[in-house]
This record gives C-alpha cells, structure tokens and sequence, in this order.
C-alpha cells in the first residue's frame, strides 16, 4: 500500500516529464530550420469599409509595397514570393508540383541546404532565365537521382525549364516544390504584375516588427488603420517566444504535479514508517534490553524506510519508462507529430528518486528518534 | 559485585505527582550469589531491578556493577555494558516472534560484534545445554511456556554475563516447570554467575541463597 503510494508518485513524474518533453520536441519539429529572425507577410481580405471602398476585398502585394519593406532598415535578406501549381515531368515521371517564384537570398531566409548544383542566382533574375531548382520531394516523383538531374530539362505546365540544382525538401506539410526565380514566375504566370507573399530575416535585435510593417503599408494598400487582420504578418521570434512561454508553463505545471506526487508518496512512507515502529516497539525494547546501541536501531528503522522508497521508487521509475516508450510507440508516425520522442532524462529520474529516498529517510529518522528513546521495559511490557 | 550506596529513586520529579520509589537503599551482592528481591507490587523492587539493569537511571546515591560506578551513562554506554555484563530473564520471556529459537539466543552476540559463524555455534551450545537443540529451528510460538523461558535464559547467558537478573522468572509457568527453571537457575549459578530473582513467591525465594526484602522504597531486614 505504501509502496503504491511510491511507485504512484514516480510513475507519475516519470510519465509527465517524458510526455512534456515529447511535446517539447514536436513543437521544436513543426518550427523547421528557419531562422529565429525571419518574418513572413501575406495578403488577406479587409474587413472593413476605407475612403469609399467597400468593405471586402482582396489584397495583393505590388512592386511598391515590396521596395516599401525591402527598404525597411530592420530588414536583412529579403524576397517576394509567388506560387501556383503545375504539372511538372522529367522524361515521363512527373506529379503536379507547386512552383514558387523565389528571389535568390529566398534561400538564405529559409535556410534551404542545396544538396546538388547551386540556387538561384541574381542573374537568373535579371535575365528572367528558365532554370529551375527543384527539391528532394520532387526528386522522388521524377524517379530518379538527384546527380542525373542537374543540367537536364524538366517540363513546367508547357514551358521547359533546366534544373540547376536540388535542394533539401519543404516543411512536412509541404508537397513537391519547384523554385524559379521570381521574374521568370511574374512574366509566365502574372501579367499584373501582383503576389501574395513576402519574406524575409530582420537584423539582430529587432523586436515587435507587427505593428511597424502595418502601418507601413496600410496607407498605400488602401486599408483602415484599425484593420490589422487584413495582412498576415508571422514572426518567428514572436511565436517561438510564444511557444517558450507556452512550455514553460507546461514545465511549471508539470513540476507542482511532479511535487505534489512526490509529497505524497513521502507522506505514504512516513505514514507506514510510523506505523511499524509502533508494531516494533517491543521489539525494538527487547532489542535494546539485550545490548542494542541506539544507532542500531535508528539504522533499522531508517534502513527499513530506505529499501521501501528505493524498491518501490524504481519500480515506478521502470514502469514510467515503460509506459513513456510505449506512448512514443503509439504515436511515431502520427500525420501531424504533437509528440515526438518522448523521452525521460535521466538525470530528473535520478534526482526524483533522490528526493523520494530523502523524503523517505526522513520520514523514516523521525519515528526511528521516537524508537531510540523508548524505554526498554516500558516497550516490553506493551503487549 | 554489585555495590549500592544509599539509591534513591523518583518518578515525576518536581511534579504534584511525584512518586518516591525508592527511599535510600544500600545493598552489597557479592560474587557468585544467589539472591532473591522479594515485595509486594508497589514496593519498588521493578524499579530497584531496573536500576541494577541499567534499564534505568536513579536519582541519588551510588551504584558499582563489577566496580564500575553506573551513573550518568548516556543510552550508548548503557547498551553496552548491559550487553557486556548482564543477562536478562523477564516474566513474559521476550522473545523476538518472528526469529527462531537459534536466531534468539544469538541475538546478545550480535549485538556484540561476535562474527555469523561462531555467534550460531555459541547459541546451539547453549541451547543443547538447556535440552533445546532439537528445538533450535522452531518459532518461539511453537513451543511450551518452559520450554520459551529456557531459550530465554540461554540468551541471557550466551555472551557470559556476570549477572543474570530475572524478572519474576517463573510468574508465567506452572508448578512443575516452575520447578525446572529454578534448577536451571540453581545449576547456572554453580557454575559460578551471580543470579538475582525478583519475585514474590515464597517457594521461589525459598531455592535461593539469600532474600532481600523490599517494603515501600526500604529494605527489609529478615
């Protein structure tokens, strides 16, 4: 019963601190490799009535916005964005990929790794070049290698483009992609000139670009200054600090828990240490009436509450474990990963363990300083 | 042996109910003695065994156990010595239940340091010198009331005793192995250990050397 109580407080800590820091590892997954400073900014629908212009209506970005925020002295590297969808092919394998007009330090901001060939560069821009950098995902649907691609031809919707390079795959959510540069994207695919999408990395230091980058381009886009859902802004850094504070909060929560489970267990001990020097008071009279030292008996005693909380705290450190890799086990290869690797340091267990023995010893030495001080005859004569 | 000088005892010190046990008592038991404490419940002669057991401290006077003064002692010294110089027989045995006759008996030399070998071979000595070596395996609640407080005289002499005190020894038995204890009391103290019975039987008294009577905190001239 009491040792229930032990191994109860341990699993418990021992499953929490798995579970969060599983939760931990999957929010870290679903941020990518992107930079902490980078700043994504797309178009939305107003939703509110500005200078004679109704309420909703789709926004676009123009060259103007873009020199706008490119100009801003925050701002690191940075490039438009525009995607759409195509049929792509190399020889005869293909899928429908999404192509993404990109400027070349695109690849900076999103830190993509090129695994063959190069990027794009600024005179595939300036020259509105059909070159293509494709990714790994890509790579798969056109069946073959990422070496044998470089320098061939892949056919984009009817408009043949000659792969430079590949690079790593998208985010997990992310399909096929091919990147071409931005210019090359606009003069095929939109003639007025507009997109949808801007990113880009801001200098070290900068904080609380939200609000700045708005009012920058509210008044040239037409929009009421209190209609800040209009464009989308997403901060790295702001939703990082976000997530940080968000699992710092879960940390917090799951080391009052992970106390409370611990203190009870502690209690149990304690309960059942006191418990069984009353039964042993006799014992320990006789004990003492036949030449026992003190410190033998508070050694017994503590002795005993020692192997209750460290048999029982490692059960419970064992079935926490278990339980954890099991959780791991159910969820690896879950669509959208919340956990991911849940796993205990080893570290917080041995500590935890520590803690409860402490909890236990004391619980113990307590009762065992009652126990020095009975009086032997007394303790015998109680029956 | 034993040397008490003018011992006084009270229980409650300081208190309303404080209780004067014991009254000055002064009492010489020599080597090799046969003695029996006799009184009346209330008389003070638990608290006067107690003190000579070092079970208990006193208030006044002086007390000298094989010329040592036992005064003052903290709970590890008075440990020792009574592990070193006194056996004890108590009325309701006291025998450890969940430890065999064996595991008993060695119990005293356990505590003494006596390494597992020798301190098992020492108890079976003893327990064959009581009749017991068949019964060395057997839980204490498996055996007869004589056959319980032989195992516990074997203990109190396993580790050579200089005095063996007994607490109304016999209280629990019946007549007949009232009898046998008290020949194995009188065959220990031929052997030379100093025995000291508490009781408050007659014929018990009798089978001893000498009886001190103890009265309400005084001893008795008889």
């Amino acid at each position: 019963m009491t040792g229930f109580a032990v191994v109860w407080g341990i699993f418990i800590l021992v499953v929490l601190l798995g579970v969060s820091n599983g939760l931990e590892n999957g929010m870290q997954a679903n941020y990518g490799n992107r930079l902490s400073n980078s700043v994504d900014i797309w178009t939305r629908w107003t939703d509110m009535a500005y200078k004679g212009l109704p309420r909703w209506r789709y926004l676009r970005f123009t060259d103007r916005e873009a020199t706008l925020v490119q100009q801003m002295p925050e701002v690191e590297y940075f490039s438009r964005v525009a995607s759409n969808y195509r049929q792509t092919t190399f020889r005869t394998e293909g899928d429908e990929m999404e192509i993404i007009g990109v400027e070349p330090d695109f690849q900076r901001i999103y830190r993509k790794q090129i695994l063959q060939g190069r990027f794009l560069d600024p005179i595939d821009m300036a020259e509105h070049k059909k070159v293509a950098v494709v990714d790994e995902r890509a790579i798969k649907a056109f069946s073959c290698e990422a070496e044998e691609i470089v320098g061939q031809y892949v056919t984009v919707g009817d408009v043949l483009f000659r792969v430079v390079g590949v690079c790593e795959q998208g985010e997990k959510w992310d399909g096929a992609i091919v990147y071409i540069p931005f210019a090359t994207h606009q003069a095929l695919y939109s003639t007025d000139k507009k997109f949808e999408k801007m990113s880009m990395t801001l200098h070290a230091g900068t904080h609380d670009i939200k609000k700045r980058i708005f009012s920058l381009l509210a008044p040239p886009m037409q929009i009421h200054p209190e209609d800040t859902e209009a464009i989308g802004i997403w901060s790295q850094e702001e939703s990082a600090e976000q997530n940080q504070q968000a699992m710092a909060a879960i940390r917090l929560f799951i080391i009052i828990l992970g106390l409370c489970t611990l203190i009870s267990g502690g209690v149990g001990v304690s309960n059942i240490m006191l418990v069984s020097v009353r039964e042993r008071t006799r014992e320990l009279g006789i004990r003492k009436a036949l030449g026992a030292p003190p410190a033998t008996i508070m050694q017994s005693v503590v002795g005993e509450a020692l192997a209750i909380t460290l048999t029982f705290g490692v059960i419970g450190v064992l079935l926490g474990m278990g339980v954890v890799a099991l959780i791991g086990q159910l969820t690896q290869g879950a669509e959208n990963q919340i956990l991911l690797n849940p796993s205990v340091n080893l570290a917080v267990v041995a500590i935890a363990t520590t803690i409860i023995v402490f909890i236990g010893v004391v619980a113990g030495a307590i009762p065992a300083l009652r126990a020095m001080k009975i009086k032997p005859i007394e303790a015998m004569r109680e029956k | 042996m034993l040397h008490l000088e003018n011992i006084h005892k009270t229980y409650n010190l300081g208190t309303p109910n404080a209780l004067h046990v014991l009254k000055g008592i002064s009492l010489d038991i020599h080597e090799g003695e046969f003695v029996s404490i006799m009184g009346a419940s209330g008389s003070g002669k638990s608290t006067l065994l107690n003190i000579l057991g070092i079970l208990d401290n006193y208030d006044e006077g002086n007390y000298y156990l094989s010329g040592r003064l036992i005064k003052d002692l903290n709970e590890t010294q008075g440990a020792r010595l009574r592990n070193e110089l006194i056996g004890f027989v108590f009325q309701s045995f006291n025998l450890l239940n969940f430890k065999n006759a064996l595991e008993n008996v060695a119990l005293p030399l356990y505590y003494k340091g006596v390494p597992r070998k020798q301190r098992y071979m020492l108890a079976m000595e003893q327990l064959e010198r009581m009749g017991l070596k068949d019964w060395a395996h057997h839980l204490p609640n498996e055996m007869s009331g004589g056959q319980k407080q032989r195992v516990a005289i074997a203990r109190a002499i396993v580790a050579q005793p200089k005095v063996l005190l007994a607490d109304e020894p016999t209280g629990a038995l019946d007549s007949k192995t009232t009898v046998e204890v008290m020949d194995v009391f009188r065959q220990l103290n031929a052997e030379g250990i100093t025995t000291i019975i508490v009781t408050h039987e007659q014929s018990v008294a009798d089978t001893t050397q000498r009886i001190i009577r103890i009265k309400d905190g005084n001893l008795v001239n008889s």
